[in-house]
């Protein structure tokens, strides 16, 4: 194999590439502009929901409340976001305005149920609310807790009296207390965010590659130019290769980056979550994310030749490559179960492996044996997928893409010379 | 004069093009061609010959001056121009996934053809081509000879007063290129208006009635073939082009000596791109 | 109604291209057939997983701690519970290192008991982060710290299946403290409630189904109709046949039309396959539906939707084929469909927003209202006028798009590919036309800059990310386009009266912006934390006044103004009438403010500065304007005197004021060239700004 030729090729293949205006659009200029608008609009409407729901006043009708319990109804008067209107019509009138959305929620107060009776003045209350309605379920929810501190008070008032003092009624108390630094919950989200976007974002920078170096070609109708030079056809599939790969790599990286970038605007003060502000990916990380990108993009590469090749246009590659990008989304999905646990056995599975040991790096520990393993089986799975799109490419009728070039006449072909051999 | 079915008025084109620059691609151009009478734009390359007819197809917008199909303006009245115009052009490809008879059809439909005569013209049309036996064969499938025909049966489906071809032999064979030049005098016959355009001499000799020589743009000489030998003493199309092409640009040449003042011959027809700008930038 | 022929043809003749080209058909119609439901089975055992491995799962608790032994006696009472072997969840464990075993996930939950006074201790020293209040309530009792670990899926869930146990421990001990005191009913008893839900099953699935339907149908209708919107413009253009349409006697308006209708059927049909599809497998029990998502909808209220969605549907495939029309190839087409993509989801996120009605400005946004729409119709709290204004907004919406793909099929350069004249001369022709281009891609870089460059000083960063971001940005359009600095930063001297008005104007435009951003309280609210964060980050402490003035008003003041009112204004003159100008300008401005609730006062101070500069003709009014405005905000924000902002009365008479000092300017005014504005008494001098030539000579 003559390198500084195979050198020339590739050299050549990505030049073409870099001056195809949109080529350089969709692996640069997108993710630099897009990245973060997105995350722009996405935080603009995360803080005008919230605001939105903090802000929206609940409507509460009540009837019949007997007048010793003339407290409940100021404390529900109290909150400033219920308004409280004096119900005087049919209850039944209320609960259709509860339905039709006038009413957020309708309190009617009665006796209590059986068995409670015990309790002298106590009361029960028909809450009715609307589950088909957001702010009408928001309105249950805080009646419900003005409601529970008005059965503490009472309780509390009513055990004070039976001479139930502080240290045996207050029991015990607890507290959560977070152990995670702030950087470990920024790198949380980012391990399971990192790798679900690495791999997503190198099949999307190598998909238009692989198809313009294919297919492209023979649109333009410069693919037999390149097949009648002076090299070895391995040569020239080995440069094509080299540069899918590159274009995978280099833009899945970048998309990372500029998402990683953009990300930090989120964390900042005015933002959003104050504390996160200083987290970020580990150093040590980085090399293992840049190993494990270039690994995946050599390995995307070679699958998606091996489907691009046999297009004869663009719109045949993209409906080739399609099946293949798809089937990579498949373990991103699934990635994004934080619970998967980073087995020697999982690190043999391509593609997820090297989403896994990703996601370890950036939440700081890389465990030994699966990253080995990984390392291992990435670099046989790419040697097996070259080999067979290398020998895919050395097929004459590929490599003429005349009519009958296509994949079905392809396989029937192998296979049926194959049966003959049989 | 003015019921001539195809008439131009001082009608430019101006293009810029990256490599170029600020082009006229045409320049002032007056024609006019009558019923039963093909008329032949011939030129070089970049001659302007497509642009014009362009105009004429309504794909252009002049810069400035006027055409008029059938008496519609091609500005003010785009739609009726095109309803009286077959255009044929090596850029006007067919649709691959339907038939023939379907493209006869979609194309007589979309030109305004009577509905309930249009089945009985695409019959016609079938029969008059000789496209029967693959007329229901997908476009994408038939050889190139027999897209050429296809493709002119789609050009007169709706039986349009005036045709325009552009460079209709430039990608066929010789037998392909003379069965095309046989349909075309056809056609005239029928007492079509027909605008054609070549660089192939040969072709505007045996052809055209009246041929345009044009160049960077500008009509030269709209003369018959008889005409053009008396004007110019010359017998061979080839000569009668090269003389007026040559007379152009050394006239250009003096013109450019004579707005320079004498500061040394600058190459024919080719002024700088500088000073194009300039005067774009002055006219304004 | 009946359709043109030529309509119909192109119609006819778009459906039959695509069903004969096999493999566009594969991917668009069969592939997801099975993809999707795959895709839900797929998700439900994964969920389904998770649910198990959650149930199965032991937390490892390990108990320390000066009253250890009674924690881990109510831990034990936790563990043991009353329904034994299914409150199995927790494993008492002895570990040696217990904050390590938290780090290593040899762990889960750390339960360190502690005494009051020990607690009391930790929380002066600042030691915890808290999560939980341990109140004065629980004044002498002993405190249980639950130390667990965030990133942990382990750690995380014990944590809370630990609180609410304790929780219910408590209550259940104090039941029997009550109980033995003689109470008469246990505490749940006291103060009954009964909650009541008196919405139907429909109209809960439906609130459930209507969040994500018009997303779905609209995504299914985007992937149906993606393959023959780019085939249809694109692809004729790559094929050559664009020419040959464009010259039959078919007009561009029933050209577009015939395709519009083409895309929108094959987009409809294709989610309906999938719908279909979808309610095969559910229905034969092959997939189960997600939880909740068991819905029937009635053959009246499908139709409604039907009805309903029309708009949408008919919007969405102008959506495309616009794209597909600005595209040169069938490739380049490919590209706009991610943006497509994006621009036509996120309006069908609205019915997401909780508590938001057609009742509210959403009405005014296409495909929002619409989803919002159908959400109400599916929770049967419809609203008809809205759902009639919603419908016709959106329809408005589409026709203005399908407008907007006939008149791209009358440009030239994009039908043939040439060189426009602006592009190819460059300059200021050209910035006309690229101005909003370049804006947004500074928007970004502005949004990645700020947040990304490592400094640490205040004063530097608001120097570089105020100063010389906004000074740079004009440098590098003038140079690259070749402009003229004076006419682009409109460089000129105004009449004197115009200073008047900009005194009274600073003061009252900072006022009647205020009022504005609390008038828009109502319609977007600004979460309450927020605010308070964005307070501390525009008056950082420790900086002197001085520096504080020169920080944050002269430098914003000069280097915005130079930005916004010098060549935005400048690029966008022609384009826009007066009024929209002002506007757009000042919209612009408000967007590179970046936080939402900022947005709309920034815009309005934004449109004030660009009138200001439009009837002076000069920037300097702006820039000084601009300055007072700040200085002004910042001076009242470091004195506590913001309040003064908050009586109505003040902004009444700030209007009054702002109009007055409009006025005066008005009366002073040299406008600005080439936007059309009627020039002033100030013609009659010799001024030198209707002197000048066109700006076309100037290179």
């Amino acid at each position: 194999m003559d390198l500084r030729q195979i050198w020339i090729l590739y050299r050549h293949e990505v030049r073409s590439a870099l001056r195809e205006r949109s080529i350089v659009a969709m692996s640069i200029v997108v993710p630099l502009i897009m990245y973060p608008a997105l995350l722009w609009a996405g935080f603009s409407a995360m803080s005008f929901v919230e605001g939105q729901a903090e802000r929206l006043t609940s409507r509460v009708a009540i009837s019949g409340l007997p007048a010793a319990h003339a407290p409940l109804a100021d404390s529900l008067r109290a909150h400033d976001r219920i308004s409280v209107i004096e119900w005087d019509g049919e209850p039944e009138e209320a609960l259709r305005g509860v339905a039709l959305g006038r009413l957020d929620v309708f309190m009617g107060f009665g006796p209590p149920g059986a068995g409670t009776e015990g309790l002298a003045d106590n009361i029960q209350v028909e809450l009715a609310y609307n589950e088909a309605s957001d702010r009408s379920r928001a309105a249950r929810v805080r009646v419900e807790s003005t409601m529970r501190s008005y059965r503490e008070t009472w309780v509390d008032e009513a055990r004070t009296d039976l001479g139930i003092r502080n240290p045996a009624w207050a029991d015990f108390a607890f507290v959560r207390d977070d152990v995670a630094t702030a950087e470990e919950g920024i790198r949380f989200v980012l391990g399971l965010l990192v790798p679900f976007l690495t791999l997503i974002m190198v099949a999307l920078a190598s998909y238009y590659p692989a198809i313009d170096a294919t297919a492209g070609e023979r649109e333009r109708s410069t693919w037999e130019t390149l097949m009648t030079v002076a090299a070895p056809r391995a040569n020239v599939a080995a440069a094509k290769y080299l540069y899918v790969a590159t274009f995978g790599a280099v833009g899945g990286l970048l998309n990372v980056t500029a998402l990683a970038l953009s990300l930090r605007w989120i964390l900042t003060p005015t933002g959003g979550a104050e504390e996160l502000a200083t987290g970020s990916i580990p150093f040590g990380a980085l090399p293992v994310i840049a190993m494990g990108t270039m690994l995946l993009g050599l390995l995307v590469a070679a699958g998606m030749l091996v489907f691009a090749v046999f297009a004869r246009n663009f719109k045949e590659g993209q409906s080739m490559i399609t099946p293949f990008y798809l089937a990579m989304i498949f373990p991103a999905i699934l990635v994004q179960s934080p619970d998967i646990e980073f087995t020697a056995s999982l690190a043999i599975v391509p593609v997820v492996n090297v989403a896994l040991l990703i996601r370890e790096a950036i939440l700081g520990s890389i465990p030994l044996l699966p990253g080995v393993v990984t390392l291992v089986s990435m670099t046989v799975f790419v040697g097996l997928a070259v080999a067979f799109a290398q020998w895919v490419m050395r097929r004459e009728e590929v490599f003429l893409g005349a009519s009958e070039g296509g994949l079905g006449t392809f396989l029937k072909r192998r296979l049926g010379v194959r049966g003959r051999e049989a | 004069m003015s019921d001539s079915p195809v008439r131009t008025e001082g009608l430019s084109k101006v293009f810029y093009d990256a490599s170029r620059g600020e082009v006229n691609a045409v320049d002032a151009v007056d024609l006019d061609c009558s019923r039963g009478e093909i008329l032949g734009l011939l030129g070089a390359n970049g001659a302007g010959k497509t642009t014009t007819l362009r105009m004429l197809s309504t794909i252009l917008r002049p810069t400035s001056g006027h055409a008029w199909l059938m008496g519609h303006e091609v500005r003010a009245q785009p739609e009726r121009v095109r309803a009286e115009l077959g255009f044929y052009s090596a850029s006007t490809a067919l649709y691959p996934k339907i038939t023939p008879r379907e493209t006869l059809r979609f194309f007589a439909q979309v030109n305004g053809y009577p509905p309930k005569s249009v089945e009985a013209r695409v019959e016609e049309l079938i029969d008059r081509f000789r496209i029967g036996d693959y007329a229901d064969a997908r476009v994408e499938k038939l050889s190139s000879g027999m897209k050429q025909k296809v493709s002119i049966a789609r050009t007169v489906a709706h039986d349009p007063p005036v045709l325009i071809f552009d460079e209709p032999t430039v990608a066929l064979d010789v037998l392909n290129a003379i069965e095309l030049r046989k349909i075309i005098s056809d056609l005239r016959s029928d007492g079509k208006a027909i605008l054609f355009s070549t660089h192939v001499m040969s072709e505007a000799e045996q052809l055209c009635d009246r041929i345009a020589i044009i160049h960077h743009g500008r009509i030269l000489a709209v003369e018959t073939l008889d005409g053009l030998r008396e004007a110019t003493g010359l017998h061979y199309l080839e000569d009668i082009f090269v003389h007026y092409a040559g007379v152009k640009d050394a006239d250009a040449a003096a013109e450019a000596n004579i707005s320079s003042e004498g500061a040394g011959a600058s190459p024919p027809g080719a002024a700088p791109r500088g000073d194009r700008k300039e005067r774009e930038g002055s006219s304004k | 109604m009946k359709l043109p022929v030529p309509v119909r043809a192109v119609f006819g003749l778009e459906l039959r291209s695509l069903l004969r080209d096999p493999r566009t058909v594969l991917i668009s119609v069969v592939l997801p057939l099975f993809l999707i439901p795959f895709l839900l089975l797929a998700g439900n055992w994964v969920e389904d997983r998770r649910a198990d491995r959650e149930d199965a799962r032991v937390y490892r608790v390990a108990v320390t701690g000066a009253d250890s032994a009674f924690a881990a006696s109510l831990i034990e009472g936790v563990v043991g519970g009353t329904n034994g072997a299914e409150r199995e969840r927790f494993r008492l464990v002895e570990v040696d290192d217990p904050q390590r075993a938290l780090q290593t996930e040899a762990l889960d939950i750390h339960v360190e008991a502690l005494s009051w006074m020990e607690w009391r201790a930790l929380v002066a020293e600042g030691e915890v982060t808290r999560r939980d209040r341990a109140g004065p309530e629980f004044d002498g009792a002993p405190v249980l710290r639950l130390r667990f670990h965030s990133s942990h899926t382990g750690s995380r869930d014990g944590v809370e299946v630990l609180r609410e146990r304790l929780l219910e421990l408590r209550a259940s001990r104090r039941d029997a403290l009550l109980s033995e005191a003689g109470f008469p009913v246990p505490m749940e008893q006291v103060a009954i409630v009964d909650a009541r839900n008196v919405a139907s099953q429909e109209q809960i699935q439906g609130a459930r189904l209507g969040r994500f339907l018009t997303l779905v149908l609209l995504g299914l209708m985007i992937l149906g109709g993606s393959a023959i919107s780019i085939d249809t413009l694109a692809g004729e253009k790559e094929r050559g046949t664009l020419t040959t349409l464009l010259t039959s006697a078919a007009s561009r308006t029933e050209i577009v039309t015939g395709k519009l209708l083409a895309i929108m059927a094959v987009a409809l049909a294709i989610a309906l396959v999938q719908i279909l599809n979808l309610w095969l497998f559910l229905g034969l029990g092959l997939v189960e539906p997600m939880a909740g998502f068991a819905v029937s909808i009635s053959p009246g209220l499908a139709a409604g939707l039907f009805v309903l969605y029309l708009p949408a549907v008919a919007l969405t495939a102008g959506v495309l084929l616009l794209s597909s029309a600005h595209a040169h190839s069938y490739k380049e087409a490919q590209f706009y469909l991610t943006p497509v993509l994006a621009l036509l989801l996120v309006p069908a996120l609205a019915p997401l927003l909780p508590g938001i009605t057609l009742q509210s400005a959403i009405l005014a946004v296409p495909l929002a209202n619409l989803s919002v729409g159908a959400h109400e119709l599916l929770t049967g709290q419809a609203y008809l006028p809205g759902l009639i204004v919603a419908w016709l907004v959106t329809a408005v919406g589409a026709a203005w798009v399908t407008d907007r793909s006939i008149h791209a099929l009358h440009d030239e350069g994009l039908i043939t590919g040439d060189t426009s004249r602006a592009e190819f001369f460059g300059g200021p022709e050209l910035f006309q036309k690229r101005v909003l281009r370049w804006f947004a891609a500074f928007w970004a870089v502005k949004i990645l800059l700020e947040f990304n460059l490592p400094i640490d000083d205040v004063r530097t960063a608001v120097l570089v990310n105020v100063g010389l971001v906004f000074l740079v940005f004009p440098f590098v359009v003038i140079r690259h386009f070749r402009l003229d600095p004076v006419e682009a930063l409109a460089l000129r001297v105004p009449r004197p009266g115009v200073w008047l008005g900009v005194l009274i104007g600073a003061p009252a435009g900072l006022v009647t912006a205020n009022t504005i951003f609390r008038l828009m309280d109502f319609v977007v609210p600004v979460p309450t934390e927020l605010l308070e964060n964005l307070g501390q980050a525009v008056t950082p402490e420790g900086i002197p006044m001085w520096q504080l003035v020169i920080l944050l008003s002269v430098v914003p003041g000069i280097t915005e103004e130079l930005t916004f009112r010098g060549v935005l204004l400048h690029g966008l003159r022609k384009r826009f009438r007066p009024v929209a100008l002002a506007l757009v300008v000042g919209l612009i401005f408000g967007f590179f403010h970046f936080q939402i609730f900022r947005i709309p006062q920034s815009a309005a101070i934004g449109v004030m500065l660009t009138v200001v500069t439009l009837y002076s003709g000069s920037i300097f009014p702006a820039i000084v304007w601009h300055t007072l405005n700040n200085a002004l905000a910042v001076y009242l924000g470091s004195e506590g005197m913001e309040s003064v902002l908050e009586s109505w009365w003040w902004s009444a008479g700030a209007v009054l004021a702002l109009v007055l000092a409009f006025r005066i300017i008005w009366v002073f005014r040299t406008p600005y060239p080439d936007v059309g504005l009627s020039p002033g008494p100030a013609r009659a001098e010799p001024s030198d700004v209707t002197a000048r030539p066109p700006s076309g000579t100037a290179r």
